[in-house]
């Protein structure tokens, strides 16, 4: 390695792509049980009565009467319990475990549990929700959390302004389509439970087990197993399985695995929001955007879950990359009774930008300007403010990487010289994320540390940021050893178990490199100075850094640490006979500072753009009556690798000047600008509104016959 | 639990699906699915289970002057690499599931699952194959159009096995086929269109129009076909909307989790029209 972007191989490599990795469900513990959950069928109702067979020996019922201390989830509220009581509010919701030997028999078992429901009028959209009365399903109210913040003076503009473009638009649920189901397996030894699985964050869990089993932290211990794929869909989730096969491995003390099918992992466990967008842009008489006001509307499920942090990221995002004076954000996160809806990459990014790229489109359409034109007007520069009014302190190049994007799509020739007979069309994304927690998160709220531990030469790296595929087994190692300078090889570094890794933070918000990097980055700087002794300890913890402020009462002030920048270009041609949409090409230029490995770098924004392509164009998830209809591969449609363009990617090197060598996050931001350009490109090629994701052919037939 | 037979000859096999009630079991692809429990534990399969998938008897393509000949147990991926069929035919069957599946899966097991969706069907109804079903007491021929009789259903009795499907072997001018899936690969369709023409001095001497997904069975209107047939290219022209409308009026589909009931009617439309202006008219 000679320099920290040159690719090496990553660590997980051989294990994975030889088939020895050993996962979840390949962990096969001596006397190990089977654990299956029985889940809520229907979305709303008073549980009146649960009759089950007689159990035979061996085998067990575990439901909320074997929750020694606490019966709730610690998330952000405390709202959703372990296991259901007297009322459920989802369908999937879980009642009750059955334990034992053998699946047949536990099959058997659940079978013949009945249970009887009194039915409540369930509440099944946002729409619903916003006519809700009580009963609620949260509190006293039909939303999570409502939020607003401004800046500027929205009214004084609205009276100034000659125009006002308004528009609507509406995104649909994504499931994060893992390879590796929810998969746990715990051991209870009669002091300590230990607790293996598919998991972003280890310390989650161990959270949640203290809640559930009032136990003290030395009782406990969670260790992340190979893991196939998480996207934020085993960010907050896996504490529920987690928690499950805990507490039937204590009851029935035998070591339990608990692995969900694939119907029931798509059924049950969380998704993407679904929302509703508003924005209405006030314009003076030269055509200058003078205000904004926007308004966010998320479809949270039946518990509030991380949805508050999502709609946060959601209106903080809302803005776009664009410098308006006056701006009122609101949104709102709505309680209903659909599958309760989380973490997802981009983190209620993605709704955003798709909205706010796609309004800016229409004002250009609306003007007759060129929609990449108008929106360079608005760029964000460094030491502007940002739309909650926190300086930018690092430099901001979205010139640069919308010039290159356009470049190397040939964006301009191809968006001009459209021929309008062959239905073809091409669009650009101009977009961020801001890495990290919101505000002042890291400090407030994570407190992350991480240790080294050097004997003789070799040094061992300790965080309990998890391996999900994005290669932090690789990049955490390459950061220390360039520290150091010694061999990577140097660097031990293992799957997290929180027996011996400080909690450096979930990995989740893209800030496993830019703020676990930088914490091993500075712990190695002080190791390097003990590097004499034959055997140093050292551990180190977060500062946020002290130009930054954040108040989240008011939304003021630094809404993330760092922010990472990016442009797509995406090219279409639709069937005329089919309304097919043909994506031709995807361009992408990305602002992540320094790339810690090009090729792990390669792999993320090549993944996240999949994804993105996903969400956009074919990944249809609906709940009817409280159900999503499609819960299997067969109807929940992902791209196969046939439907996969060629992408073309580059990077603009500008280092950040908070995260490791320069580096930003990265995990997130390739999924959220290529909804926006795709849907521009589809709007180009049939000459008609785009309002919602995803664009399926049905809707284009629809839109082109109006 | 469930008994399986595993016959070495196609007349056991017979004497099993006579004597016994039991389920036959080719190449499992739609079987395993249908009736997949949590896994580690056995396909939870409702009746006994006849093995047909590995009987030599069954595994042959044959080709004679007047026929192509097809094997019950011969899978998608046999069919694709057999250098004598013609490539037209293979379109549908090359774009059905995944490697796997089409290593699997048999033509005959997707005319027995009789599934709306179907790839194979529209291709099979357009060549007016045959079905040929065996029992202990012999063998009978029917028609594919006739062997489905709906969703799911064919006319097979309890005691008999599909051993056979017959293509008529006959060339055509111009054959055309697309299937509309929910994404390019592994994708179940959500219309399809496979349709032959031959044309002579101008004229249209044969045309057969094969819808699928639009439906409970394919769509195939011979009323149409005829009054298409013997039409100067030119009179076809003139008269294309005409056809067109009649067509609109036969496909009457329905909303499903995959697609919807105008689209898929319009599709259909648009698919046949392009076969006969972009194929046929030229």
């Amino acid at each position: 390695m000679k320099a920290i972007s040159d690719s090496i191989k990553r660590f997980d490599f051989d294990d994975k792509i030889q088939g020895k990795a050993i996962y979840t469900s390949d962990y096969h513990l001596e006397c190990m049980f089977y654990a299956k959950t029985l889940r809520s069928t229907v979305p709303r109702a008073k549980i009146k009565n649960i009759i089950t067979p007689e159990i035979p020996q061996g085998y067990f019922i575990v439901d909320h009467r074997d929750v020694p201390a606490q019966n709730y989830i610690p998330v952000v509220f405390d709202d959703q319990p372990i296991f259901a009581v007297d009322e459920v509010n989802y369908i999937g919701q879980p009642i009750l475990l059955v334990v034992g030997e053998k699946k047949e028999i536990i099959q058997k078992i659940i079978n013949s549990i009945h249970i009887d429901y009194e039915i409540i009028e369930p509440v099944l959209s946002i729409e619903e929700a916003e006519q809700a009365k009580a009963p609620y399903i949260f509190k006293n109210q039909p939303y999570f959390v409502k939020y607003e913040y401004s800046k500027g003076d929205l009214d004084k503009c609205i009276k100034k302004a000659k125009k006002v473009i308004s528009d609507e638009f509406r995104t649909g649920y994504q499931e994060q389509a893992y390879l590796e189901t929810q998969s746990m397996v715990a051991k209870y030894d009669g002091h300590t439970i230990s607790v293996y699985g598919s998991m972003q964050c280890p310390y989650y869990i161990v959270e949640a087990l203290k809640v559930a089993l009032g136990w003290e932290e030395d009782r406990i211990r969670v260790v992340q197993m190979p893991t196939g794929g998480a996207f934020g869909g085993k960010e907050d989730y896996p504490s529920i399985p987690g928690v499950h096969a805990a507490l039937a491995s204590i009851k029935s003390k035998h070591p339990v695995q608990l692995v969900f099918e694939r119907q029931e992992d798509i059924q049950c466990t969380t998704k993407r929001h679904p929302s509703l967008i508003t924005i209405e842009s006030y314009l003076d008489e030269n055509g200058t955007i003078i205000a904004r006001d926007m308004y966010v509307k998320l479809d949270g499920g039946a518990y509030a879950g991380l949805s508050s942090v999502v709609l946060q990221r959601s209106i903080l995002s809302i803005g776009g990359v664009y410098d308006i004076e006056n701006l009122r954000v609101r949104g709102t996160v709505y309680a209903t009774n659909n599958v309760v809806t989380g973490a997802f990459r981009g983190f209620g990014g993605p709704q955003a930008f798709f909205a706010i790229e796609m309004h800016m489109e229409n004002i250009a359409n609306q003007l007759n300007l060129d929609s990449v034109e108008l929106k360079r007007k608005y760029f964000f520069k460094q030491g502007d403010l940002s739309s909650t009014s926190g300086e930018f302190f690092d430099p901001i190049v979205l010139n640069v990487i919308t010039d290159k994007v356009l470049k190397m799509s040939d964006y301009r020739n191809k968006r001009t010289h459209n021929d309008a007979s062959k239905f073809k069309g091409v669009g650009c994304s101009v977009f961020f994320h801001g890495c990290g927690f919101t505000g002042a998160g890291e400090s407030d709220l994570i407190k992350p540390s991480v240790r080294l531990k050097k004997v003789k030469e070799e040094v061992e790296l300790f965080i309990s940021s998890t391996e999900i595929g994005q290669g932090t087994l690789t990049t955490m190692r390459k950061i220390v050893a360039k520290v150091l300078d010694i061999p990577v090889a140097q660097v031990a570094h293992h799957y997290p178990d929180t027996l011996e890794c400080p909690d450096s933070g979930p990995t989740v918000a893209s800030r496993t490199t830019l703020i676990v990097g930088r914490l091993l980055q500075d712990c190695a700087l002080k190791l390097k100075k003990r590097w004499d002794e034959e055997s140093v300890e050292i551990i180190h913890h977060y500062q946020y850094p002290s130009h930054l402020s954040w108040d989240s009462k008011t939304f003021q002030g630094n809404a993330y640490p760092d922010y990472s920048w990016g442009a797509n270009v995406v090219e279409v041609e639709v069937d005329p006979d089919t309304y097919q949409v043909d994506v031709k090409g995807i361009w992408a230029v990305f602002d992540i500072g320094t790339p810690i490995d090009r090729k792990i770098v390669q792999g993320q924004i090549e993944g996240g753009i999949v994804q993105g392509l996903g969400y956009s164009l074919m990944e249809v998830l609906e709940s009817r009556n409280g159900k999503l209809s499609q819960d299997t591969f067969t109807t929940y449609i992902i791209p196969s690798s046939l439907d996969i363009p060629p992408i073309m990617s580059e990077l603009v090197e500008n280092p950040s000047t908070i995260g490791p060598f320069g580096a930003r996050g990265l995990g997130e931001m390739p999924l959220v600008g290529v909804a926006p350009a795709l849907a521009s490109a589809i709007q180009q090629a049939i000459k008609c509104k785009i309002t919602k994701i995803p664009v399926i052919p049905e809707d284009i037939l629809r839109g082109i016959h109006k | 639990m469930v008994n399986s037979f595993w016959p070495m000859t196609l007349s056991e096999a017979l004497d099993i699906r006579k004597n016994h009630n039991v389920m036959i079991f080719n190449g499992g692809s739609d079987l395993m699915v249908k009736y997949r429990c949590w896994s580690g534990i056995s396909v939870d399969l409702p009746k006994d289970i006849l093995y047909i998938g590995h009987l030599n008897e069954l595994k042959s393509i044959d080709i004679n002057p007047s026929e192509i000949i097809i094997g019950a147990a011969v899978s998608y991926a046999q069919f694709l690499k057999d250098s004598r069929l013609p490539i037209e035919f293979k379109h549908p069957i090359e774009q059905i599931g995944s490697v796997a599946i089409r290593n699997i899966g048999t033509l005959v097991g997707n005319i027995c699952n009789a599934s709306p969706a179907g790839d194979t069907l529209p291709m099979l109804y357009a060549l007016d194959a045959k079905v040929v079903i065996m029992s202990t007491k012999g063998q009978r021929i029917v028609e594919i159009s006739d062997f489905i009789t709906g969703p799911g259903s064919t006319q097979l009795n309890h005691d008999e096995i599909v051993t056979r499907i017959i293509i008529p072997r006959k060339t055509y001018d111009r054959t055309f086929y697309r299937k509309v899936g929910t994404r390019k690969a592994n994708a179940i369709s959500k219309v399809s269109v496979f349709s032959v023409a031959d044309i002579k001095e101008s004229r249209i001497d044969d045309i057969r129009i094969c819808i699928g997904s639009c439906g409970p069975t394919v769509i195939r209107v011979k009323k149409i076909e005829s009054s298409i047939i013997d039409l100067r290219l030119s009179e076809l022209t003139l008269d294309i909307d005409r056809f067109l409308r009649m067509y609109d009026e036969k496909i009457v589909p329905i909303d499903d989790v995959r697609s919807t009931k105008i689209y898929r009617s319009k599709v259909a439309c648009n698919l046949i029209k392009t076969f006969l202006t972009k194929e046929v008219i030229l």
